[in-house]
């Protein structure tokens, strides 16, 4: 008969999950170009455009630094919290949120104010907005045990209808032909951009918060704090760290930084408030956030794969006539391969003929 | 003690069984014989190999080599149920039952029934095995409502129910008090008489000699050696254990010290003093009831009593982990009506705590990181706030040098190591920070001689400097040696103190049970 059998690792290499990850997405896309074929269009040939029209033209890499903005930061904000097992699946409405504070002061004050003060105000502003908006399902996790998944998750809808309010109510552009937009926001309020590129400086935000993080995390008495809470909430109660108060924080600071995503992207991209100003950015920072762990480099690798998905999805959409759907399926197929994979990094399998 | 028929087969043989798991041989060739009738004790520190010989023959898991032999014929499980069905029984240290089911529900609880139910047979058939055994339990009860002992007599019966005739009890008397242990073993020896055989694990030397016929000594995974009972003694037995010759408990050198802060008040006054403290647990129950004590510089306060009486409650409410309802608790002369874990950190108080494996370690995380528990600030670690992991990992592998704390490096993680090395590790860390008074509860509890005796030594230097130490221990022996008075500890009060004198194991043992002489 044979056994088989599940056997802990002694320790998970940083190179057997990193493979396991890999290989989960070499499945997903296997399966994802099932799924191309299964709507008439050549796999090979799909995948092989992506490569030839994105990762070799310089209009594509302008495309996957655009996109590789909002991720960067969304990916960092999950990761902070899933450092203490929070997960913000939040990042989304936080995000939305952070537009929302953003587009009202480029819209109050965007004509009369220069850069110089506009852009930092906007994303303390976003920042701030972000943590509020993290900070209803911290207290209720912190105070009375409610789960954050569930808690986080619906404040994204809020969040998003709210938009939806604005633009199509109090701030509808009376110019706009009657679309659900505001108005252009003023130049100074628009994030700058490298040179002559519509690649814009919001890229440099997310690796700033990358290092500064991962600083805290590695290296500071709150990153040791944070560390033991995740593992062991109680043996961080036991070594006299206040739980609840972390909690707070950490989520919180996990919502600013997502809801500074939804300022880089209104005023670095978009220009003004609209519906759908995110294309799910915040739901796959938790994908990015699960594929790198710990690892600060993990999360600028995985939001490069990540980007190249959408925008490689963006260029089937338009080049096979591919529904927008795709992209999310992917992206879902990928974090389920992931997560159905994991277990491999923690156990190993073992047969014995007995 | 029903004499051995050693010239008959073994009612269970182990030929060359060894288990290999990825960091450990955990058991290399071991050669063990069980006879009818027998209680056969095994031996050996933490780490030595016992649970895991126990999990081969219970059927956790197969071995990666030898042969197992029941009355003679070849066995070999791969699953639990199947060596329950050959008839072995595994009473548990740590009991398996369900707190609010009854102990008839518990017993039957994963065994063939009838769709419907005939409770009332079932708790006939139950009452038989009972008196039978001289195990006597309501099979009506939940089990939430019985003593710990009273608990323990129904694993007993889970594995008499299920026609088991070699029994595995791993360290029953842990939570007994004297007069129940006693008990116990009438029970063993009633179902030996029966035929059965017993396998028995235990750390007590008093016990092992008393009642064993047969001793298998396992150290380091391999067998050390197979004594008849009367052929050995305890110093024996030591010395086979230790591989040096077994000194007289309170003359061992400690190899390292106790970091003792000076304290504040004079030595007369006491460092630590609780007036008419009560509290509850979640449930609202009271579980202190009006306690009072005090400790002094550099005295060892024993607290004895049945676990579930409440010392677990009231070592957390001094360690600042419990809040207490009522009453003050003063330090060095500064009344407190609550305390935060930081404070007590900051006053200097070192607290092991019983469940260290809850409480004590982040499993995930290095041993070096765990050495932060607790000392998260202390400003040696960083260089301008800045974590300086290189000291952090020195300080963890001087540490583990010094207490004989064993693992691959100090990146190890901490959930690899063996239950002893944890422990080590979290009683190295409490008392390398400097400390005025150290709650210990059960500290030696699952070490093996060689690091109690260790432990207990370090912590007799320190109450020399002027230490107070609250030791909470089920082992009346220890506490007799260490403590300079002993208090017992008995639904929730202190029900007398007395100093070390004037104590016995009997006045103690009854004590226990609620009985005032």
């Amino acid at each position: 008969m044979l056994y088989v059998s599940f056997e802990k690792r002694l320790r998970t290499s940083f190179y057997t999950r990193t493979g396991y990850n890999l290989l989960s997405i070499l499945i997903a896309v296997v399966i994802g170009g099932v799924f191309l074929a299964l709507v008439d269009a050549n796999p090979f040939s799909a995948y092989g455009s992506i490569v030839s029209e994105v990762l070799m033209t310089s209009y594509g890499w302008e495309d996957l630094l655009t996109k590789m903005s909002p991720l960067l930061l969304t990916g960092v904000a999950v990761a902070l919290a899933a450092n203490m097992r929070i997960w913000n699946i939040g990042a989304e409405g936080q995000l939305y949120f952070g537009a929302v504070i953003t587009t009202w002061i480029a819209l109050n004050y965007g004509s009369t104010t220069s850069s110089a003060v506009i852009i930092p105000m906007m994303m303390a502003a976003a920042m701030v907005a972000g943590a509020l908006w993290a900070m209803i399902p911290a207290i209720l996790k912190a105070q009375y045990n409610v789960n954050e998944i569930i808690t986080t998750l619906l404040m994204n809808y809020i969040a998003i209808s709210l938009v939806d309010y604005f633009v199509f109510g109090p701030w509808r552009d009376p110019k706009g032909l009657n679309f659900p937009i505001t108005e252009e926001f003023a130049a100074s309020a628009n994030l700058p951009t490298f040179g002559d590129s519509p690649v814009h400086i919001g890229i440099l935000f997310g690796l700033a918060l990358i290092v500064i993080i991962y600083f805290v995390l590695k290296k500071t008495n709150i990153g040791v704090q944070i560390t033991i809470t995740g593992d062991n909430p109680d043996a961080g109660f036991y070594s006299g760290i206040n739980i609840k108060r972390l909690i707070i924080i950490i989520l919180m600071v996990s919502g600013a930084i997502a809801g500074l995503a939804g300022m880089t992207e209104i005023t670095g991209v978009q220009h003004r408030l609209r519906q759908n100003i995110s294309l799910g950015y915040g739901f796959t920072g938790v994908i990015i956030a699960w594929l790198a762990r710990n690892h600060p480099l993990g999360i600028v690798f995985y939001t490069f794969f990540m980007a190249i998905v959408f925008v490689g999805g963006e260029l089937l959409q338009i080049n096979y006539g591919l529904p927008k759907a795709m992209i999310d399926l992917f992206q879902g197929m990928i974090l389920f391969c992931v997560l159905g994979l994991e277990i491999f990094g923690a156990y190993k399998l073992k047969f014995k003929w007995v | 003690m029903t004499p051995a028929n050693e010239t008959s087969i073994p009612v269970l043989e182990l030929r060359g069984i060894s288990k290999i798991f990825p960091d450990v041989i955990a058991n290399e060739n071991v050669d063990f014989t069980l006879y009818k009738g027998e209680i056969h004790t095994l031996l050996g520190e933490n780490g030595a190999g016992k649970s895991t010989l126990m999990n081969v023959i219970s059927g956790l898991y197969p071995a990666d080599a030898g042969e197992m032999f029941l009355n003679g014929e070849k066995v070999r499980f791969t699953d639990p149920s199947q060596a329950i069905e050959r008839g072995i029984g595994m009473v548990h240290q740590h009991f398996m039952l369900i707190k609010n089911m009854t102990v008839a529900e518990n017993i039957i609880l994963g065994t063939p029934q009838r769709f419907h139910l005939n409770m009332k047979k079932i708790h006939a058939q139950i009452s038989d095995l009972s008196s039978k055994y001289g195990l006597m339990v309501d099979p009506a009860r939940m089990i939430q409502d019985l003593t710990v002992g009273e608990q323990q007599r129904v694993e007993i019966l889970k594995v008499l129910y299920r026609g088991a005739n070699i029994l595995i009890l791993d360290e029953p008397t842990a939570v007994l008090s004297p007069q129940e242990s006693d008990s116990l073993f009438e029970i063993i020896d009633r179902m030996l008489e029966s035929g059965r055989s017993v396998i028995f694990i235990s750390h007590k030397m008093k016990e092992v000699m008393a009642h064993s016929i047969r001793i298998t000594i396992l150290g380091r995974g391999k067998v050390l050696a197979v004594l008849d009972q009367k052929d050995t003694s305890a110093a024996g037995i030591a010395k086979i254990m230790m591989g040096q010759v077994a000194g007289k408990s309170g003359t061992v050198e400690p190899k390292h010290d106790i970091l003792v802060a000076k304290p504040v008040t004079a030595s007369d006054a006491p460092v630590i003093k609780l007036e008419n403290v009560c509290a509850t647990d979640e449930r609202g129950h009271q579980v202190l009831d009006n306690i009072n004590l005090e400790l002094k510089a550099g005295e060892i306060l024993g607290m004895a009593g049945i676990s579930g009486n409440g010392q677990t409650v009231l070592a957390k409410v001094l360690g600042g982990l419990h809040p207490f309802t009522s009453g003050t608790y003063t330090i060095e002369g500064k009344p407190f009506k609550q305390v935060s874990v930081t404070q007590m950190l900051k006053m200097g108080m070192g607290y092991i705590p019983e469940d260290r494996k809850k409480y004590g370690i982040a499993k995930g995380l290095t041993i070096g990181n765990n050495f932060l528990i607790r000392d998260v600030d202390n400003p040696s670690f960083y260089n301008a706030r800045i974590l300086n992991w290189k000291s952090v990992f020195n300080y963890a592998r001087g540490k583990m040098k010094l207490f004989d704390i064993r693992a691959a490096s100090e990146k190890s993680l901490v959930g690899n190591l063996s239950g002893g090395n944890i422990q080590k590790m979290i009683l190295s860390r409490e008392i390398s920070r400097p400390i005025k008074f150290l709650v210990a509860n059960q500290p030696i509890r699952g070490l093996d001689i060689n690091a109690s005796q260790d432990i207990q030594a370090v912590i007799r230097k320190a109450k020399k400097e002027g230490l107070s130490v609250l030791l909470i221990s089920e082992d009346l022996d220890e506490l007799l040696l260490m403590s300079d008075r002993i208090c017992v500890m008995y639904n929730g009060r202190i029900i007398d103190t007395m100093p070390t004198a004037e104590a016995t194991i009997e006045r103690i043992g009854l004590l226990m049970t609620g009985i005032r002489k």
